[in-house]
């Protein structure tokens, strides 16, 4: 039951617990002297107050030293993202950690998505950000799957032609391909220009794949050019069901005049799926630009006539509701 | 005899309240002959909301569930206030009537909804589809506002002005997402105004939010598949289908996480413990924040500034930093903006005085809304879209161009007509 009652005294002596717990916990680590007692310090340490700096060194320190267990480092490290957010040198010193080849995978991949679980907005990670791409760039050739994969991701998320050319080169050559050819067909598809749409415009007529074909859907559906074929895709009755419905929304965005007229002949085919037709039923009921369908009688008829049926009831009662508003104004 | 009863300044039509007292006011529609002895009380089905009623907005008057006024003969109007005590489930499923005292006939009777922001793991089915609803016809509306406006006030140009950047703390990081979420709830109440914008509480499982029926279930590339019946299945942004949004962590047993990272999303009390001073607190636009954005692969639009309002969880994500604040204030006892640890800069920005950006400023007026855009004396970002902020009967705050100092004091301590939206479990405190 949510109530104006929370308890005001439970939240505070939870904050207090906190903050006390933290000065003791960061004194220890402050006086602690040798391996152990930093580990053991820092195993009651959830993190390091960014104002603590002496400590977020002290810890920042502790992960570039290789005499120090893997564990442990890694344990540092995951105390400072918080001054890390702020401090452009210590971003520096994090990434030239990841980049270094003789580190241990852990520590290479513990450095890389530090740096990215605070990349949404740090100001040190802009400050970097020639470094962070260059560095991101680097780990795309990595011998590690693992860190290949995600570098490759995030630059392909800002865009960048690079990645975005090497995941294209793991399309044509699949042997070399970083990621499955669904993953790929969408990182190809964040490129907005257009530069790629060739390409997934062909995996979407040749893959017999549904995912990849779903993924090319998704990806042109901004894509004038792929009117027609996503329009084919949604009437071909041997597509798979989730193909056809990712081609239903895909159509309406890019013509909904078309999307009307397939909508129409959809719900007319009682043999179809009832998750397209259903789609179709809702997409009209929802929708101001297709008001003017509600004065389709032979459509509304059909509809009305489909909501005695458990599949299409909600959608159907969607459509005569708000028909109904409709008509009235 | 008839009496004309006021809630919010309004004599008639559906009422949308809080926590936080609301005017409500009462008289005779015309001269009688004696005066009227009244109780206003309230009535509500099972599992509705509840209200209360106030005489005053003293500090330590407390509320009572009814309250027994006298009329005035001569048609003189008396005030009181009504206040939410357990949040409505739907649209005006509170009545409050205004009784004869000695009859207890009815005189007067009006419908009100205790509106509040809830846990989006823990909406009720109605509550939850209502929000899709009104969600996703704005997402599609082609008026003005529409969502385009919401994508270009958060992407690339916008960010140096709504995020910290190099060696520039954005001290007004949590207050003008605060106005962005605001606004973009009216957007979604003009459509049903029953909605409120629900939270996605990042530092717990929520298991009913990541759902086909809900905010989409990921697969295994990461696109979202959405319910047929589910409004968002027809989620479109520039034109474009598809949500990506790839969890990192288990949705059924996990808050926000990385688990390849060996840093952990702060807790509420985590949070809460970054300092009793604003200045301290605003160290949570990197982690929780910033942890709750990135705790999805890269290619989720959801973990870049540039495209994360292409996901419809942002402002769900954003409530609950937003819900973080409100809790803080309330702990803290941070409403006063005079104080500089409910906010530290005071009087409106100077260039030839201040290192801060303009925006920081408890007087500076916050962009788009009002409507600054890029110039040889303007820093601010190079458009200014969505026109100025939402103007409602009730709450009829903030101004059209807000200034920072306006979303402090959301609950209407100081400032006793300024109520924004309130959070469940974040209490008024009488």
């Amino acid at each position: 039951m949510n109530t104006n009652q929370n308890n005001p005294e439970n939240i505070k002596i939870a904050v207090d617990n906190e903050i006390d717990n933290y000065k003791g916990f960061a004194e220890e680590f402050r006086k602690a002297g040798n391996q152990n007692a930093d580990q053991a310090a820092l195993d009651k340490l959830d993190y390091i107050h960014p104002d603590d700096t002496d400590l977020s060194e002290k810890a920042l320190v502790m992960f570039e030293n290789k005499a120090l267990d893997n564990s442990v480092r890694l344990q540092a490290l995951g105390k400072i993202a918080d001054r890390l957010f702020n401090d452009t040198g210590g971003v520096q010193r994090v990434i030239q950690v990841m980049l270094d080849k003789t580190e241990a995978i852990d520590i290479r991949n513990g450095a890389l998505n530090t740096l990215l679980s605070i990349s949404f907005s740090s100001p040190a990670i802009k400050a970097a950000n020639s470094e962070f791409m260059a560095g991101l760039k680097a780990l795309s050739d990595d011998e590690n799957a693992g860190l290949k994969s995600i570098a490759l991701e995030t630059l392909a998320s800002y865009n960048d032609d690079f990645a975005l050319a090497k995941i294209k080169a793991g399309i044509d050559s699949p042997e070399t391909a970083v990621f499955s050819e669904a993953k790929a067909v969408q990182l190809l598809g964040l490129n907005r220009t257009g530069e790629y749409n060739q390409v997934i415009q062909d995996k979407l007529q040749t893959s017999q794949d549904a995912d990849v074909q779903i993924e090319a859907i998704h990806a042109l559906s901004a894509d004038p050019n792929s009117e027609e074929l996503i329009k084919d895709k949604l009437e071909d009755k041997t597509a798979l069901k989730d193909v056809r419905l990712a081609s239903l929304k895909a159509l309406q965005a890019l013509s909904p005049e078309r999307f009307v007229t397939a909508a129409k002949s959809l719900l007319a085919d009682d043999s179809d799926y009832h998750d397209i037709r259903v789609a179709a039923i809702n997409s009209i009921a929802l929708q101001p630009q297709y008001a003017t369908v509600f004065n389709d009688e032979v459509f509304t008829d059909k509809v009305k006539s489909l909501s005695s049926q458990l599949p299409f009831k909600a959608a159907s009662d969607n459509y005569l509701t708000n028909r109904d508003t409709f008509l009235m104004i | 005899m008839s009496i004309i009863f006021n809630i919010n300044g309004q004599p008639s039509g559906s009422a949308y309240i809080g926590w936080a007292p609301q005017p409500i006011t009462i008289k005779l529609s015309a001269p009688q002959s004696s005066a009227q002895n009244i109780v206003i009380r309230s009535s509500s089905l099972p599992s509705a909301g509840a209200v209360q009623f106030l005489s005053s907005k003293t500090p330590g008057v407390l509320p009572v569930p009814a309250i027994s006024l006298t009329l005035a003969a001569n048609g003189t109007e008396l005030s009181a206030f009504i206040a939410g005590k357990i949040a409505s489930q739907n649209d005006q499923d509170v009545t409050v009537s205004i009784e004869d005292a000695a009859s207890g006939a009815i005189l007067a009777k009006r419908t009100i909804m205790v509106r509040i922001r809830k846990d989006a793991n823990l909406l009720t089915i109605g509550e939850r589809d209502r929000f899709l609803s009104a969600y996703l016809k704005f997402n599609l509306s082609t008026g003005s506002p529409n969502y385009t406006d919401f994508l270009i006030m958060h992407d690339t140009d916008a960010n140096t002005e709504i995020h910290s950047y190099i060696d520039q703390p954005r001290y007004s990081f949590l207050v003008w997402h605060r106005a962005f979420i605001l606004d973009l709830e009216r957007q979604l109440q003009n459509f049903d105004a029953s909605v409120a914008l629900p939270f996605w509480k990042f530092d717990a499982p929520a298991p009913n939010v990541f759902t086909e029926h809900f905010m989409g279930r990921s697969t295994g590339s990461g696109t979202l598949v959405f319910d047929p019946l589910n409004p968002l299945y027809h989620w479109t942004v520039r034109g474009a289908t598809g949500i990506i949004r790839d969890p990192l962590f288990n949705i059924s047993s996990s808050g926000a996480d990385i688990p390849a990272a060996p840093v952990r999303i702060k807790t509420e009390a985590q949070t809460l413990a970054l300092g009793a001073a604003y200045a301290r607190l605003v160290a949570l636009e990197g982690n929780p924040h910033g942890y709750a954005h990135s705790s999805f692969s890269q290619a989720s639009p959801i973990t870049k500034i540039v495209r994360a309002t292409e996901d419809p969880i942002f402002f769900l994500l954003h409530a609950n930093v937003d819900r973080l604040w409100a809790l803080w204030q309330s702990t803290n006892a941070r409403f006063d903006r005079a104080n500089v640890n409910t906010y530290p800069l005071n009087g409106a920005f100077n260039p030839h005085v201040h290192g801060n950006r303009i925006g920081d400023y408890q007087d500076d007026t916050m962009w788009p809304w009002n409507d600054d855009k890029k110039s040889p004396t303007s820093t601010r970002p190079a458009s200014a879209p969505g026109g100025t902020f939402p103007q409602l009967a009730f709450p009829a705050v903030p101004t059209d161009k807000p200034q920072v100092w306006e979303m402090i004091d959301y609950q209407g301590y100081h400032n006793p007509t300024n109520t924004l939206a309130d959070y469940d479990h974040i209490s008024y405190k009488f």
